[in-house]
């Protein structure tokens, strides 16, 4: 029985005799990888692993809705989707977005409707987290939101400077939009 | 019911004594006047035992009265068992009516009182407080007349046989009534205190309770315990000085009680030395006087009781001393009014006892019909006006009215019967949805409403379609189990139906559904599941029922599956421990764990303990342990250990094995899954798809729910699924569902009351897009021109079809008019629409 020796010694691995990690190991690896969560204390992680999902999308799926608030998050583990806006019944396609990007992340932070529809444009394999479950995990480990305070922060300070870096200089009204976030 | 002519909370403590009760009273006093006799008569017989028959040597004397000295003993103790039953009836009786009293009384108080009084303070009122009352109560005749009587029977007997010691004897009781009242006054101002004391304790507990995110987010716990030590340190003094009073009490009356013997033995022992006073008459003396003891210390102690009684009573009975705010039924007794709707307010006000101002002089007038949306920033007066205008909150200038009768004279009867209110964060109670969606109706009739009869299932099925609830409760439908004989005819034609349902519908469905297979391993069912591949009809094949049983053990050893699943369990367990050891037992964080909650410490022990040892090397107790995980462990769910391929194999040829051992030796013990048969261990849904859902994901229930529904209406099943739903239990808070299926719930109950006027604030704020605009939709072609709207809205664009829009700011309505003419006017209304332009 070589399990038996397995699940003591090691921190968290689950193998089966197949050699393949458990959804749980690689839901946490990819944990790890996203910003958000990446500065995170590894117990928090686990939890936040555990109470994370997996599902399967087919082409033509509605991964979420322009308008509506799912409070979810995506993270692309396999399939590509397209990001979609539309406005007075037509679409435009904003760009796509591929396996390794996390999507609409802000949906588990609180509730906003969603500014895109993600549609999957083949089989899709993802990684979602809920931000009702999000939230019940955050209140179980309080010193962790100003680590995501500050990850939110830097984000938003990197889109500015992106926003300023590339302004229209000939555009008069987009530069009243310029660095203005609470007024 | 009858109403006491005085509110619960005026009443007098003594008040409870007799009405209602004058019967049992006489019944006790009657027991009480046998039992003081019967207690003399053993000091007579006590006398003459000595003096006749011992002193005499006649032995049949001595039978006699030591029989009669037994008949009195047994005849004594009876009544007094009768006098305590009797006690405990009245006592008790008091109780449950002060209990139900005060409790109708609590409900009706206005909301004021209730944003000052934490829940805590009414608990311990209601549950401890009035306690001692009922105690009190049920002894208020019966302890001080037997005891009274019993010490004049005894005073008399005692004067009969000597006067003079007999004087001297009951000298000492003046003294103890002038020092024991002196004393108790201390005690009762130390217990008013008390009662202060605890009512602040319970609600700083309340308030931690619920304020407990708070006080986890801010970590905050050292104020917190500063503050509740304070308040147990208070209380712990006062206890101190209540409990020394009370012993002080206790002891003066002691002290005194037992001087008296010493100076009888001293003025006796020198009457009967000087043969002035026979030997039997001192003893029967001494023993008189002692048993005078007895009831003295039952009439202070009922003292005691009694004053503890009155403090508390008193206490409570003031707290609450608050009037409703309103009548629940018309005063002249007159059927409530039907109002056709019309609302009017003329420089309505509200300002809070702080002298904060809510709203401030509104003006607004509303046709039968006509439907209102007020809109603007929160903390603008919006839910306030609301409230205001459903006599929730009683308004502190101008006037409302409602078809021109003021809203604050009406009776809640009048309001109820008129006015239906959905509020922000509807509360749901605990019971089934049925009884949910019912509510307001079933309150309606309560209070001599015009709904004589209550809703019909079509009515309430209708109602839950145009609120979009419907295919919720038709989901709980589908996700219970029913008992064998509960639904047969439901049961045998799903069964008869079921292979046509996969016909129909299986390819749609067969990426979400993992079919029952006979040859397939079910990754969305416990290994048990998967070994018996079937329902078990006895609850030693269930999983609680496993350990003891020697059959099942011999057949995983047999099929050598009990060591592999043994380790598999023990490998869960220490994942689950490691990820999930240190996080409170929420649901929320063990939906996806194979160990409950519960038994988290029995495992964490367990790993700890056998950390060093193989599995072999254990106990088979902690084997078991770990194979009841093992069984319990379902691939699709519990996502901390993947299902070695090597288990997957053990198991189906395991289940082959199991179904012959089962169909040798006891082919009832299983109902194995099988087409042509219903499962009872699955529901309503698994059994129609033969097979489990795969996923959780919202569009793809969606997907199904529609298959099925279209499919139970082919069939004639729909009525019957919801049904079975509407009994659904929606638990504490309703917590077993969501957010937007307690708000639907609410606008059900309302719609279903169908009032002429509703109020509607945010009812919507939780609900996705497409269910509110369905319910807008509702709003819009049902119930315009039927029933007056004021819709507090949390979004503009479902503003945009109501006959009038108010834009409220600071307590006042900024502008007032339809969407398009606000809009037109690129005032207040166009501001929030558009966000401040630059």
């Amino acid at each position: 029985m070589s399990l038996h020796t397995d699940g003591k010694n090691s921190e968290i691995r689950c193998q089966d005799s197949a050699g393949l990690t458990c959804e749980f190991s690689q839901n946490l690896d990819i944990l790890r990888q996203v910003d958000m969560f990446s500065a995170l204390p590894i117990e928090s992680l686990k939890v936040f692993a555990l109470m994370s999902s997996r599902e399967k999308y087919k082409a033509g799926d509605l991964l979420f809705q322009q308008g509506e608030d799912d409070g979810q998050a995506f993270y692309i583990f396999s399939g590509q989707a397209e990001l979609i806006y539309e406005e007075d019944g037509k679409e435009e396609i904003i760009r796509n977005v591929s396996a390794g990007e996390m999507v609409g992340a802000m949906a588990i932070l609180g509730e906003v409707p969603r500014l895109f529809s993600l549609r999957a444009l083949t089989a899709m394999e993802c990684f979602l987290m809920e931000r009702d479950k999000f939230r019940s995990t955050l209140e179980q480990f309080p010193d962790i939101m100003p680590k995501i305070i500050k990850t939110l922060i830097q984000k938003i300070h990197a889109r500015e400077r992106n926003f300023i870096a590339n302004r229209n200089p000939a555009c008069e009204a987009c530069r009243s939009n310029l660095g203005v976030i609470f007024a | 019911m009858a109403e006491p002519t005085k509110p619960i909370v005026q009443r007098s403590i003594y008040s409870w004594v007799l009405p209602g009760n004058v019967k049992w009273h006489l019944l006790t006093v009657l027991c009480i006047v046998i039992t003081v006799g019967a207690r003399v008569i053993p000091l007579e017989m006590q006398k003459r035992i000595i003096n006749d028959a011992i002193a005499l040597k006649k032995m049949d004397a001595l039978y006699i009265y030591c029989g009669i000295y037994l008949a009195a003993v047994l005849l004594a103790t009876g009544m007094k068992f009768a006098i305590n039953m009797l006690q405990t009836w009245i006592g008790q009786t008091a109780l449950e009516q002060m209990r139900k009293g005060l409790y109708h009384h609590i409900l009706t108080l206005p909301m004021s009182f209730f944003r000052k009084t934490p829940p805590g303070m009414v608990v311990t009122s209601l549950v401890t407080e009035l306690v001692s009352s009922g105690d009190f109560i049920g002894s208020a005749i019966a302890i001080p007349v037997t005891n009274v009587l019993t010490l004049i029977a005894f005073a008399v007997y005692l004067f009969m046989l000597n006067p003079l010691l007999a004087i001297i004897s009951l000298s000492i009781y003046p003294v103890v009534l002038f020092l024991v009242p002196l004393l108790q006054k201390k005690v009762n101002t130390a217990n008013r205190m008390r009662v202060d004391a605890t009512r602040d304790l319970s609600s700083k507990i309340t308030e931690t309770v619920t304020g407990i995110h708070e006080i986890h987010g801010n970590g905050s716990y050292e104020i917190e315990n500063k503050r509740y030590n304070a308040i147990v340190d208070r209380l712990f003094k006062i206890r101190i000085v209540w409990t020394i009073y009370k012993q002080t009490v206790n002891i003066v009356n002691n002290f005194f009680t037992n001087m008296s013997p010493f100076l009888i033995f001293l003025l006796g022992g020198y009457l009967a030395m000087s043969g002035k006073l026979e030997l039997g008459a001192l003893v029967a003396f001494l023993s008189a006087q002692e048993k005078l003891y007895d009831p003295w210390k039952e009439l202070i102690a009922f003292y005691q009781v009694y004053q503890d009684a009155i403090v508390r009573y008193q206490k409570t009975m003031s707290y609450f001393e608050t009037m409703p705010e309103h009548d629940i039924l018309p005063a002249d007794g007159r059927a409530p009014y039907k109002l056709q709707g019309g609302i009017k307010a003329e420089n309505l006000s509200f300002v809070t006892e702080e002298g904060i101002r809510l709203i401030d002089r509104i003006n607004l007038e509303l046709k039968h019909g006509e439907h209102l949306a007020l809109v603007g920033f929160s903390g603008s007066g919006k839910s306030t006006l609301a409230m205001c205008l459903a006599q929730l909150y009683k308004y502190t200038g101008g006037k409302a009215t409602l078809d021109g009768k003021d809203i604050s004279l009406l009776s809640k009867a009048d309001i109820v019967n008129n006015v239906g209110l959905v509020s922000q964060s509807p509360f749901i109670f605990d019971g089934t949805i049925r009884e949910n969606v019912i509510y307001s109706c079933e309150a309606v009739t309560n209070v001599g409403g015009h709904m004589e009869t209550m809703p019909t299932l079509d009515q309430i099925i209708n109602v839950l379609q145009q609120t979009g609830v419907f295919v919720d409760v038709l989901r709980f439908g589908l996700n219970t189990m029913v008992a064998p004989n509960q639904y047969p005819e439901l049961v045998s034609k799903l069964v008869q139906v079921r292979r046509k349902f996969k016909e129909g519908f299986g390819d749609v469905l067969d990426d979400y559904v993992e079919f029952f297979h006979i040859d397939r391993y079910l990754y969305h069912s416990s290994t048990l599941e998967n070994l018996i591949f079937g329902a078990p009809n006895k609850d030693s094949l269930t999983e609680d029922g496993l350990e003891e049983n020697e059959y099942f053990y011999q057949f995983l050893q047999e099929a050598d599956i009990f060591r592999p699943l043994a380790s598999l369990g023990e490998e869960l367990a220490s994942q689950t421990v490691d990820i999930l050891g240190n996080v409170p037992g929420d649901r929320v964080f063990f939906e996806l764990s194979p160990i409950f909650p519960l038994e988290l410490p029995a495992y964490k022990e367990l790993l700890e303990r056998t950390k060093k040892l193989r599995l072999h090397e254990m106990d088979l107790k902690d084997q078991w342990m770990f194979l009841k995980l093992g069984l319990r462990y379902i691939p699709g769910k519990h996502k901390m250990v993947s299902l070695p391929g090597m288990m997957e194999d053990l198991i189906l040829e395991g289940r082959a094995m199991f179904k012959d051992k089962i169909i040798e030796d006891d082919q009832q013990a299983v109902s194995f899954f099988q087409e042509d048969q219903y499962i009872y261990s699955q529901t309503i849904l698994n059994n129609i798809l033969f097979g489990k859902t795969t996923t959780s994901r919202p569009e793809v229930q969606d997907k199904i729910n529609q298959s099925i529904i279209r499919f139970l209406v082919e069939e004639d099943l729909l009525e019957t699924i919801v049904e079975i739903g509407m009994e659904f239990r929606v638990g504490t808070r309703g917590e077993n569902m969501s957010g937007g299926q307690r708000q639907k719930i609410a606008i059900a109950r309302t719609f279903l009351k169908a009032p002429p006027v509703l109020i509607m604030d945010e009812a919507t704020s939780a609900l996705d897009n497409k269910s509110q605009s369905r319910i807008q939709n509702q709003i819009e072609h049902r119930w315009k021109g039927r029933s007056t709207l004021i819709a507090v809205v949390h979004r503009l664009d479902i503003a945009v079809n109501y006959d009038k829009i108010a834009v409220m700011k600071a307590g006042n309505i900024v502008e007032m008019g339809t969407y398009k003419e606000l809009m037109d006017k690129k005032g207040m209304l166009y501001e929030l629409a558009h966000g401040r332009q630059k």
